[in-house]
Formats: C-alpha cells, sequence, structure tokens
C-alpha cells in the first residue's frame, strides 16, 4: 500500500531523513520507533505531503505521490494524525469533525463517518458544541484521532498520541487505534511510550539518525537486542 | 408632528451619516482582514484597488450612456475579483515559499501599488473624475435626510456583511478560510487546498475593497493617488480592532466612523485626518496588539 | 565589541574597497560634469542609508520600514540645532544620530520581541505618522508642511563647505560613507554576527549558540538608527533644505528598489544598487508617469526573478571556497 524509495528530507539545511526506503502492506499496523529528533515525526510528516519530499518516490496504492500538493494525498486516503493536533481552537468539536471531512470523497461520507466516529469515541458524541480550546488532553487527543478518520482514511499516519496523556487514557487511545485497524484502517504509528502500544503491532521500524536501522516484523523485533534493549520494556 | 429639539435632530442627522460611512468603511476592513487573518498577507496595493473599482466604473458610465449603479456592480465585481485572483497567482504566490515572504510580500504590493496609480495617471489622467449620483434626491424618514447614494451605501453595505458572515460560517470555503486563520497547518491536515483559498481571499478581498471605491467615490472623488487616504483609514480600523479579527473590524468601523461624521460636524473637515491619526498613534501606544491581531 | 586582531579578507570587503577606490578616482574623469558629481552624491547618501537598511533587515532578519522616519529625526535634529541655535555641525549631526537612535531604541525595545512582520507593521507605522508629527510640530521649529530652509553647511574643523563646490561635498560624503559601511561590514562579519545570521536559518539552534536574539536585535535597530540618522543630519547640511517630503512613498520605494536589486542580506549590495537605481531614475524622468509606472514593474519584477539581487547573483558565480 505504501513504498517509499530513496527518500530524503531537509529541514533547512539539515539533512533529516537519509535515503530511507520502505514498503508496508494494507490492513497492517507499523510501528515507528526510534530516538528523539532523529526523525520519526519528520518521516510522517514527509510521507503525508507535509514536508516536501528532496529526493526519492513516494507510492501509495500504486500511485507516485511524491510531488501531489496535501490536499490531494488526503483525498486519496493518506492522513496524517499530528502530535501538536492542529485542531481548530476557535471551533466545536462538531465543526472540526465535519471540517475533517472536508475532501471531497469524505464529504459524501460524512454523515457515516461521523456515526462511526462517534460510535468510537462515545465521550465526543456527548460534547459536540464544545470549543475545542476547552477539551482535556485526552479529549482533544481523541478528536484530533477522530478528525483524521473523518477524511475517509485508508491510512492513518499517527503521531504520537500518547504524548502528554496519563497512562490509563494513553491505553485507552491506544486501544481504540487498534479497533480502528481492525475496521480494516492501516495504521502507522510514531510512539516514544512503546510498551503498551507493541502487542498491537505487526511490524516494528527503528529509525535512528533519520535512517532505518530496523524494519521487521514484531516477532523478529523483540528477538533483536538492540531494538529490545533500547526501546522496548521501558 | 413631535416637537424634536433642533440640537438632537442635528446629532442623530450626523449618527445616520456616521453609520453609513461605517457600513462601506465596514466592507473594506474585511476586505483587509481576511488578506491578513487568512493569507498573513499585508497588501499594500490595496488602496490602488479602491482606486481602480471607481475607475473601472467611471469608465462604464462615461462610456455608455445607459449605464446603471446595478449593471455597473455586475461587470465591476468579478472584474475586480479576478484581478484579485490574478494578483496573488502572479505576483504573491511563488513568494510565500522563500524566505521572508512576508515583507518581501509588502514590497512586492508596494511596487504593484505603485504600477497601478501610475497606470491609472496615464490612462484617466489627473484630474479627479466623478461618478454620477444614483438617484438625486432623498428621502425623509421622520424629517431627516437620506440621499439615496447613502441608502444605497446602507444597504449595500449591510448586505454584504451578512452575506459574508453567513458565507463565513456556513459555507465550506467560508468555514476553510476561517479554518486557516486558526491552524494552517491543520487545515492542510484535514486536506484544505491552502492554495487555492488564498487565490479565492485575495479575489474576495479585491471585489469588496473595488465596492467600497464605487460606493465612496461621490464622497472622495476619483483621482490616480486617491487610494492612499481610505486605505490609511482602513488600516487605522482593522488596527484599532485587532488585525485579522472580522468581528473586532466591524465594531471598529462603527466606532470609528460615527466618530468621524461628528469630528467633521462639530470641528470642520480639516480636522478629519488629524482625528485619524490620533486614534492611530492611540492605537500604536496602548493596543499595538491590535497590529498583530488575533493570530499574534 | 572587542578589538579583533585581524580582519578576514572577505570577498565583500574586496568588493567594497573596490568599489571606493573607483568612486574616489571618478570624479578625476568627470569633475567638469557638476550634475553628475551631484548625482553622485545623491548615491552616495542614499546608499549608505539602503546598506544600513539592508543591515538591518538583510542581517538582523529585522523587517523594518521605518528608516526613513530615523533619517527624517536625524535631518530635522540636526538641521534645526545649526538654524535655530547656531550650533557647529559636527556636533548637531551627532546629536541628529543620537536623537534618531533614541526613537530607535523607544520602538525597538516593546518591538524587537515581536515576529517579523509585526515589527514591518509597527515600522511602518512609525514612518506614517513621523510626517504629521513634523507638520504638527511646525511651531516647534520644524517648519511644518513647508520644512526647513537655509540650514547651514557642513563646517569640518572650522572649514565650511560652500554650496558653489561640489566636489569636497562628494569626498566629505566619501568619506562618511565609507567609514559607516566599514562600520556595517565589522557588524555583520564579526563572529557574533555571522553566528546571528545562523540562528536565523535555523531556529533549531537557537539556545544552544547563547546569544541573546533580543539584545542582539535591539543593539542592531540602535545602531541602523544612529547610522541612518546621522546620514540624515549629513543631507540636511548638503541640501540645505528639508521637508516632509522627505518621507514620501516615491523615495521610499527608490530606495526599496536599491534594497531588491542589490540583494537583500548581501553585502554591500545595496550600496551599489543605488547607484544604479539613481541613475535609471534620472535618465527616466523625462517620461514623467512612465516613470513610476516603470519602477513599480521593476520592483515587481526584481523580486521575483532576482531574490539575491544582482550582487547575490554575482557573489554566486565568483564564489571559489565554500560558505562557512
Amino acid at each position: 500500500m505504501l513504498e517509499l524509495n530513496n527518500v530524503n528530507t531537509y529541514y533547512g539545511q539539515y539533512h533529516v531523513i537519509r535515503n530511507v526506503s520502505l514498503k508496508f502492506d494494507a490492513g497492517g499496523f507499523l510501528l515507528i520507533i526510534g530516538p528523539n529528533g532523529h526523525g520519526k515525526s519528520t518521516l510522517l510528516k514527509t510521507i503525508c505531503g507535509l514536508i516536501p519530499v528532496a529526493s526519492g518516490r513516494v507510492f501509495f496504492q500504486g500511485k507516485d505521490i511524491t510531488r501531489w500538493p496535501t490536499h490531494k494525498i488526503v483525498e486519496a486516503g493518506l492522513v496524517y494524525v499530528a502530535e501538536a493536533r492542529h485542531l481548530f481552537t476557535d471551533m466545536t468539536v462538531l465543526q472540526n469533525l465535519l471540517l475533517g471531512a472536508f475532501s471531497a470523497g469524505a464529504r459524501k461520507k460524512s454523515k457515516q463517518t461521523l456515526d462511526y466516529v462517534y460510535h468510537l469515541f462515545p465521550k465526543l458524541k456527548d460534547i459536540p458544541e464544545r470549543v475545542v480550546a476547552t477539551l482535556s488532553g485526552g479529549e482533544a487527543r481523541m478528536l484530533t484521532i477522530g478528525r483524521g478518520i473523518m477524511s475517509n482514511a485508508k491510512l492513518l499516519a499517527i503521531d504520537e498520541p500518547s504524548f502528554g496523556l496519563a497512562p490509563k487514557i494513553r491505553n485507552e487511545v491506544f486501544r481504540k487505534i487498534e479497533s480502528i485497524r481492525q475496521d480494516g484502517t492501516t495504521i502507522l504509528l510514531v510512539e516514544q511510550n512503546v510498551s503498551h502500544v507493541v502487542d498491537f503491532a505487526d511490524r516494528i521500524c527503528l529509525i535512528e539518525d533519520g535512517q532505518i536501522s530496523f524494519e521487521d516484523d514484531k516477532e523478529a523485533a523483540l528477538l533483536d537486542e538492540h531494538v529490545n534493549k533500547a526501546f522496548i520494556g521501558g | 408632528m413631535m416637537e424634536i429639539n433642533i440640537w438632537v435632530q442635528q446629532i442623530i442627522q450626523v449618527l445616520i451619516s456616521g453609520i453609513v460611512t461605517a457600513s462601506v468603511y465596514a466592507i473594506m476592513g474585511i476586505g483587509l482582514s481576511i488578506i491578513y487573518g487568512i493569507s498573513r498577507v499585508f497588501n499594500f496595493a490595496y488602496g490602488s484597488f479602491f482606486t481602480w473599482g471607481a475607475y473601472l466604473a467611471w469608465f462604464l458610465f462615461s462610456t455608455f450612456s445607459w449605464m446603471n449603479y446595478p449593471i455597473v456592480f455586475l461587470i465591476v465585481l468579478p472584474v475586480m475579483f479576478a484581478l484579485g485572483m490574478l494578483t496573488e497567482r502572479i505576483v504573491v504566490r511563488s513568494l510565500r515559499w522563500r524566505a521572508n515572504w512576508q515583507v518581501t510580500t509588502m514590497m512586492v504590493t508596494l511596487g504593484l501599488a505603485f504600477f497601478l496609480d501610475n497606470l491609472a495617471l496615464i490612462i484617466f489622467g489627473g484630474f479627479a473624475k466623478p461618478l454620477p449620483p444614483i438617484y438625486r434626491g432623498g428621502i425623509n424618514p421622520f424629517g431627516f435626510t437620506l440621499s439615496v447614494q447613502d441608502l444605497l451605501m446602507l444597504i449595500v453595505g449591510a448586505s454584504v456583511m451578512i452575506i459574508f458572515g453567513l458565507f463565513l460560517a456556513k459555507s465550506y470555503i467560508g468555514m476553510s478560510m476561517q479554518a486557516i486563520s486558526q491552524d494552517m497547518t491543520g487545515a492542510e491536515i484535514v486536506g484544505i487546498p491552502i492554495k487555492k483559498v488564498f487565490s479565492y481571499t485575495f479575489g474576495l478581498s479585491t471585489a469588496l475593497v473595488g465596492m467600497s471605491g464605487i460606493l465612496l467615490a461621490p464622497r472622495y472623488y476619483i483621482s490616480p493617488h486617491g487610494g492612499w487616504e481610505p486605505f490609511f483609514r482602513v488600516f487605522v480600523i482593522v488596527a484599532f480592532g485587532g488585525l485579522g479579527s472580522i468581528r473586532g473590524t466591524l465594531y471598529s468601523a462603527l466606532i470609528l466612523a460615527i466618530l468621524e461624521a461628528f469630528i467633521s460636524w462639530s470641528l470642520g473637515a480639516t480636522w478629519v485626518l488629524p482625528f485619524w491619526f490620533l486614534v492611530f498613534l492611540g492605537v500604536l501606544a496602548f493596543r499595538p496588539s491590535g497590529l498583530m491581531g488575533k493570530w499574534g | 565589541m572587542g578589538v579583533r586582531k585581524n580582519m578576514q579578507f572577505r570577498k565583500e570587503l574586496i568588493t567594497l574597497v573596490t568599489v571606493f577606490i573607483i568612486l574616489s578616482v571618478l570624479p578625476l574623469f568627470i569633475y567638469k560634469n557638476s550634475y553628475f558629481i551631484g548625482l553622485l552624491i545623491t548615491c552616495l547618501i542614499w546608499g549608505t542609508m539602503a546598506a544600513v537598511w539592508n543591515f538591518t533587515m538583510g542581517y538582523a532578519g529585522i523587517f523594518t520600514f521605518g528608516q526613513f522616519a530615523f533619517f527624517a529625526v536625524g535631518a530635522y535634529i540636526s538641521g534645526m540645532l545649526a538654524k535655530h541655535l547656531g550650533v557647529p555641525t559636527g556636533i548637531s549631526m551627532l546629536a541628529g544620530g543620537c536623537g534618531a537612535c533614541l526613537v530607535g531604541l523607544l520602538i525597538g525595545i516593546p518591538c524587537m520581541r515581536l515576529k517579523g512582520s509585526y515589527i514591518a507593521l509597527i515600522t511602518w507605522a512609525l514612518h506614517l505618522v513621523m510626517g504629521p508629527m513634523i507638520k504638527v510640530a511646525g511651531p516647534l521649529g520644524t517648519g511644518g508642511s513647508t520644512g526647513l530652509m537655509e540650514i547651514p553647511s557642513l563646517g569640518i574643523g572650522g572649514f565650511i563647505l560652500s554650496r558653489t563646490s561640489l566636489m569636497p561635498w562628494y569626498y566629505a560624503g566619501l568619506v562618511l560613507s565609507f567609514l559607516i559601511l566599514i562600520v556595517v561590514y565589522r557588524f555583520i562579519f564579526s563572529s557574533v554576527g555571522l553566528g546571528f545570521v545562523g540562528l536565523r536559518d535555523s531556529e533549531e539552534f537557537a539556545k544552544t549558540l547563547g546569544i541573546n536574539e533580543y539584545k542582539y536585535k535591539l543593539l542592531v535597530f540602535g545602531i541602523s538608527a544612529f547610522l541612518t540618522g546621522i546620514v540624515g543630519s549629513f543631507y540636511v547640511h548638503y541640501a540645505g533644505i528639508i521637508s516632509p517630503r522627505i518621507l514620501g512613498l516615491d523615495i521610499f520605494l527608490l530606495v526599496m528598489l536599491m534594497l531588491i536589486i542589490g540583494g537583500i542580506g548581501v553585502f554591500p549590495g545595496a550600496f551599489i544598487g543605488s547607484f544604479i537605481v539613481l541613475i535609471l531614475n534620472d535618465l527616466l524622468r523625462p517620461l514623467e508617469a512612465y516613470r513610476f509606472l516603470i519602477f513599480g514593474a521593476i520592483v515587481i519584477v526584481a523580486i521575483k526573478a532576482m531574490p539575491e539581487g544582482l550582487l547575490g547573483k554575482f557573489n554566486k558565480l565568483t564564489d571559489v571556497s565554500q560558505r562557512t
């Protein structure tokens, strides 16, 4: 479903993503781990078109999306769920969700998708008129994911959803993400706090210094000493 | 007929005049506000577009004897909209992704302003041009005078404000504009075509200011460099209300237009411009955040 | 700033010195053409003003549109002191610079914390109010809308420059320009300056370099105001008159074009740009309204087509070694 060939990305002058190649099938759950500042977020943003690709190619469902504008990528179903959330703070929960279905394809199905989101996150159903600025961390995080789903996502690229959340809420978020996956959405997840989410993943990818230093299925990852030591079990 | 104190009657007349002007200032203010709030661009050529809207109307009136205001609006507004979109596409867009784009955009729009002003000077000459009044005369509700021109300004102004408010809140494009102004990255994430919206915003802004130019032309007379004074007024209004905040612009336009009317009536027209400068200084001194707006 | 042991002989310095050598000998060939000398003096004045503006904008990243306000403050203070109080021009010029610097600090202290475009709007606002303020202050000696006239000529060490002979003015201006540009040069290419440019390009390293961005910006802003004020003071004694017209949008556009053509952030691009712009301005004068039409178009085209300016392009072509 998703394929990267020798992708390089720069942040100003800094070579952040170095020659990354990756292949990933539909329906899976890829967990991306690695030390802070080594490019995990940047990789996600690059895939989703928020940061331009300097060289290399990105393919989504067989199409070359390397030079596509962001809104076209979202229309195709590749959706980014930001760590920084980027919610529309002066708008209500419902308005945010509806805006999530902005692209034409998503808009047609917005009623059904909204029902699904409410089914996933019943809390949101209770507070549609609440202004986003007044939401708690957990509620905002759910809304961010919900809004991503509204975009009719085939692949959700989620960036550190657990950031700033209490353990109980964090686990709930992970469980929701897993059920989203079970319902057919492919998941790409970047996380720091891996211990509780590693169970859900199929494959694990370790990014260090902007490069992939490990990429394999979960069983292999758990056996690999390097990966194990550094990140899992913590 | 009730006996009303002459003095009170005059004051209400001034109030009416202020409200009428406010409705046009509000339109101008919205145009500048959306450009800044959404595109983060400060369009120095705003005053020039004001003038050009008026010039185009004058051209239509002087070329076709059967011309009337509704047709003028029907022709000029889409033209201004297209001009605005064209400007955004050709002049502004490519600068955005470069270093210091906000400053280079200011500079390039300043260049554009000069270009447009002097183009007008060459094409239309330096003598001020008048626009015909829609209908000579006025109406007299409750004994107050309201010229038809004033009535038009009020009706058009109020309608535009209402339509725009609805547009912003209900339409998908309107909501996308709000979204971009609140969180541009968030707007990208939900799949809003940012570049297209910038284009429409610029077009809308230009159409609004062109409309204002036509409405205010009988008062200001159209001259090539005549757009700077209205531009300054709008700048003050928008800074006073908070750059980028639509609601702030509306309140600010109302307050300042009424004040302007009173100053003009009580102290004379020569005090009007100093009044605006004083307000400006006041904004700088006490509320410089007005220049930074909600998204500062 | 400590004393540097040795100045690196950068390409920019070579360019600067070359330009000034050319300028120094140029009059020997054209001294009979006093009109052209006069034009060159204008180029020196505005070129220096543009160079300081360029330094503030391009290197320190302070987007200011208020430089003309500083120019005017310097000019008026020096002019008024010399004319109304008989203050010797050397001192009045210094006072002009200090006055401009004071205004700069007054604006700068609250503003340097703000994000780029807000500084632009606020300094633009400063520019807008300066004109009316000068007019309103007429009774205080500014001459109101008509301006100040018969301002004493420059006196250097007891010797007063006559207004009939332009050569002394030319060389006085040349010396002043050179001094100011060297100061600018030293600022840009000091370790603090270079570090600051690096900071500007990558905010990630903002804190790690230990450079206090606010303090540096304030320092640069104040110095640029001071230097611009000095240039303004020199102008006022050269021209003998000053009016609020100096704050006109037409002059603003021309000087802005100098920055664009020379290259924003390229040293000494704006200074060189001044000669191009003002000579072109002179050549186009007979075209009247078309002149500014063309300039408006040039501004647009130049910004879009030449983001790094002519000198920037030249620098790129002649870049032999790696840039730090």
